[in-house]
């Protein structure tokens, strides 16, 4: 079974591609992206080699970050996989663990797995200190997989009861577990001294080693000195919790398998009392838009997901600047940081406006007479985008400035930071409104996952353009950068003013050329994310 | 004012190496319910696609009301109204929600737009329904927000993609009923379906469509020749049924 889904997703990814040059393109380019990344992930693991004793404990921190990111960043960039819908198969008659089996080893199949399969076995090269050592970490890298793998397809069955919450829910939820993680590091994190990193990484490993991918990487190093009795008892410990996770994802499997297609979980809507749909005062269709964003921003599990997300983002990088001052040390730091969060917040939520609204676009179009309907449909779109946004950066560039610059701290130190940012979010709108024309991606409709990403070989190449953009926009905003610094703390309102303003002619910008752009291309944009990916 | 509602020529559209649409050329009658029927795979999605202005047709024209669908598209979309095929709607919206904003999207009134919703959900029994969330709506409910949507802006021309497929009786009837009432104001209908006992009983003009061409068109009973529509149909299309010899001497027998 395992190998017919195997397949079955080699057929997709295949049949995906066929007869479509971008796509074909986007996958040689994705392919390709993942090849140079494990070459490079490979010799860095076999670089552990030449670092003596040092070796186990980096192995380890090595692992544990690897777990992690190849666990949840998937998830929480949205670029989960889900080429095989686990529903197609409730008909059939699997057993749970047949399916459950089958599943993981198709989540297995593609450019990104294997790609980071390859990096990882990199420390059979780089960690084993004596050839009775290779086995176990043969062993010790199977484990770490399967552990990822895992944890992937768990994540996002035991994440979608929590997205029926309410918004504000779900991100108390985000930032309870950043709260977690930041109480569970901190002990580390506060003591964090670059110039004693050595006896700091020994600190790090002497936790992470008791982490499953840290007792693997542990278990390869005891085997190297030796002592084998630990290794053989370490790699068991990894196999109990590989077992125990296996357990778990065939019990979420066989429950999503025969519940029905989760319902919305929202009561009925509240009858409004007026008469009109979306806010006053502006454009019909602006409004109409702004008014169906915010509702989806409100009910949708997928846009509580991102919102949700980026809270957590946010959080994480404060929490990453308030332990390591190095990441973002000197004059202007917060700043920085605002431009890099402005812009994430914004192409998060923008970059792909046609594709979120998917199979139903076809009523956008039938709508949509020329460039000028499309201008105030983006037009409402982005401002939709600025609602969640605006606040959490604007806590943002207080606490940034506070952590980063606390000698700035206050109204004018936040406004300095803050102006960079709101030129980089209006700049990055309106990337994002171009993006949505120009690179449109169908996304697949799963009611089990929210986060699932573009279809099957197209995810590198979508986050790939994203941080071209996310580059552009950090040239883009070198004018208000260059303003901070010149006009100092005197000038602060001014120029927030200028980096808003700023912001606003680079969305206005984008929303133009998107329009015109979009205005020609739209049935061929309907016609490819019309129908959803997978 | 044109003589015909929807009129294409030369209609083509390729996929890759594939041909769905094999040069179409329709003449509606304004005022007529008009019915596409072919079998499954005969083009007709495609077609009505081109000519809502969905799809881009690899050659040939459609005007809608003597307005070039794609050329001037803002004059033609503003005058047609459409349920597409699968039907897929913004459904994170209440029905009232979903009326009220396709009316805003189309530049109407918010006070004309209110009142229309509130009648049409009501003349289509989904009142009780209108505040529940689309995402919760079963098939023909779908169905019936769909065609509220679609006559919302008060179109000359309605294209409806299989509007019957999957709706109850029920539901089947009402949706009936306000197309009849819609057409007897002098409105166009073009609906595509294959089922042949309604367009029989619904339509006075079909086209037939086969691999991507017209190969008769007319009004029905012409185009019946005193037989059923459903043989006149098959005779067409030239399928045959497969029978009794044709293979799966298979099934039915289970072994234990």
């Amino acid at each position: 079974m395992a190998w017919t889904l195997v397949r079955l997703k080699i057929s997709l990814i295949a049949g995906g591609l066929r007869g479509d040059v971008v796509r074909t393109l986007a996958f040689v380019v994705g392919a390709a992206t993942g090849v140079a990344a494990a070459a490079l992930g490979f010799t860095g693991f076999a670089l552990l080699r030449g670092l003596g004793d040092a070796a186990t404990d980096l192995g380890v921190v090595a692992f544990a970050v690897f777990t992690l990111t190849w666990a949840l960043v998937p998830v929480f960039a949205f670029r989960s996989d889900e080429t095989l819908d686990p529903a197609r198969f409730a008909l059939l008659p699997l057993r749970p663990g047949q399916a459950a089996a089958g599943l993981l080893a198709a989540a297995g199949t593609g450019v990104a797995p294997i790609a980071a399969t390859v990096a990882l076995s990199g420390s059979v090269v780089g960690l084993p200190r004596s050839a009775g050592a290779v086995p176990v970490a043969v062993a010790a890298v199977a484990l770490t997989v399967l552990t990822c793998l895992l944890l992937g397809r768990i994540l996002p069955l035991v994440l979608l009861p929590l997205l029926a919450r309410r918004p504000a829910e779900v991100v108390s939820a985000g930032m309870a577990v950043l709260v977690l993680l930041v109480a569970a590091g901190q002990r580390w994190l506060v003591t964090f001294d670059p110039d004693r990193s050595a006896a700091q990484l020994a600190a790090l490993a002497g936790w992470l080693r008791w982490t499953p991918p840290g007792m693997a990487a542990q278990a390869v190093g005891d085997a190297g000195a030796g002592n084998h009795l630990a290794a053989a008892a370490r790699l068991a410990g990894v196999a109990v919790v590989v077992a125990v996770l296996a357990w778990c994802w065939r019990r979420v499997l066989a429950a999503a398998l025969v519940a029905p297609a989760p319902a919305s979980g929202h009561p009925a809507a509240r009858r409004r009392g007026r008469r009109g749909f979306g806010p006053r005062g502006m454009p019909a269709r602006t409004a109409a838009v702004l008014g169906r964003e915010l509702r989806y921003t409100w009910r949708e599990p997928r846009r509580k997901a991102n919102v949700a997300t980026l809270a957590l983002l946010l959080g994480c990088l404060l929490m990453l600047v308030a332990v390591v001052p190095a990441a973002a040390a000197g004059p202007g730091a917060a700043g920085t940081l605002m431009v890099l969060a402005g812009g994430i917040a914004a192409l998060s939520s923008s970059a792909n406006y046609f594709g979120l609204q998917g199979a139903a676009l076809w009523s956008t179009a039938m709508a949509t007479g020329g460039a000028r309907d499309l201008r105030a449909e983006l037009a409402g779109a982005l401002l939709a985008a600025t609602v969640p946004a605006v606040p959490m950066l604007a806590a943002f560039a207080a606490l940034c400035t506070l952590v980063v610059q606390p000698d700035d701290a206050g109204l004018a130190g936040t406004a300095l930071a803050a102006a960079p940012g709101c030129a980089a979010f209006g700049v990055a709108l309106g990337a994002g409104a171009l993006l949505s024309v120009l690179l449109p991606y169908p996304l697949p409709e799963r009611p089990h996952n929210p986060f699932a990403g573009p279809g099957a070989g197209q995810g590198l190449v979508v986050s790939l353009t994203v941080m071209a953009a996310l580059l552009t926009v950090n040239v883009c905003v070198a004018p208000v950068h260059a303003a901070v610094h010149l006009l100092g703390p005197g000038a602060a309102p001014a120029v927030l003013a200028a980096g808003a303003g700023y912001g606003a002619l680079g969305a206005w910008a984008g929303i133009h050329l998107a329009a015109r752009i979009g205005a020609r291309r739209l049935p061929e944009i309907v016609e490819r994310v019309g129908r959803p990916a997978g | 004012m044109s003589e015909f509602a929807v009129q294409t020529r030369g209609l083509v559209r390729r996929f890759g190496e594939r041909t769905a649409v094999a040069g179409v050329d329709l003449a509606v009658p304004a005022g007529s319910f008009f019915g596409l029927v072919g079998p499954n795979g005969a083009g007709k999605t495609t077609t009505l696609s081109m000519i809502t202005g969905l799809l881009r047709p690899t050659a040939g024209s459609v005007t809608l009301l003597g307005d070039d669908v794609w050329r001037d598209p803002v004059a033609a979309k503003a005058r047609m109204g459409a349920l597409p095929e699968g039907l897929r709607l913004f459904e994170r919206l209440s029905g009232r929600e979903l009326l009220r904003y396709t009316g805003r999207l189309r530049g109407m009134p918010a006070g004309v737009v209110a009142a229309r919703a509130d009648e049409l959900l009501a003349v289509l029994d989904l009142d009780a329904a209108a505040d529940r969330l689309v995402v919760d709506y079963s098939t023909g409910m779908r169905k019936k927000i769909g065609l509220a949507a679609a006559l919302l802006h008060n179109p000359a021309v309605l294209f409806l993609d299989e509007p019957f497929e999957g709706v109850d009786p029920v539901s089947a009837g009402t949706i009936r009923a306000v197309l009849e009432r819609y057409t007897r104001s002098g409105a166009t209908v073009l609906f595509s379906s294959h089922v042949m006992e309604l367009v029989e009983r619904l339509c006075d003009r079909i086209a037939v469509l086969d691999q991507g061409r017209v190969v008769a068109a007319g009004p029905v009973a012409e185009i019946r020749g005193g037989r059923s529509l459903h043989e006149a149909f098959l005779a067409l299309v030239g399928r045959r049924t497969a029978g009794e010899d044709g293979g799966l001497a298979w099934l039915g027998r289970w072994s234990g």
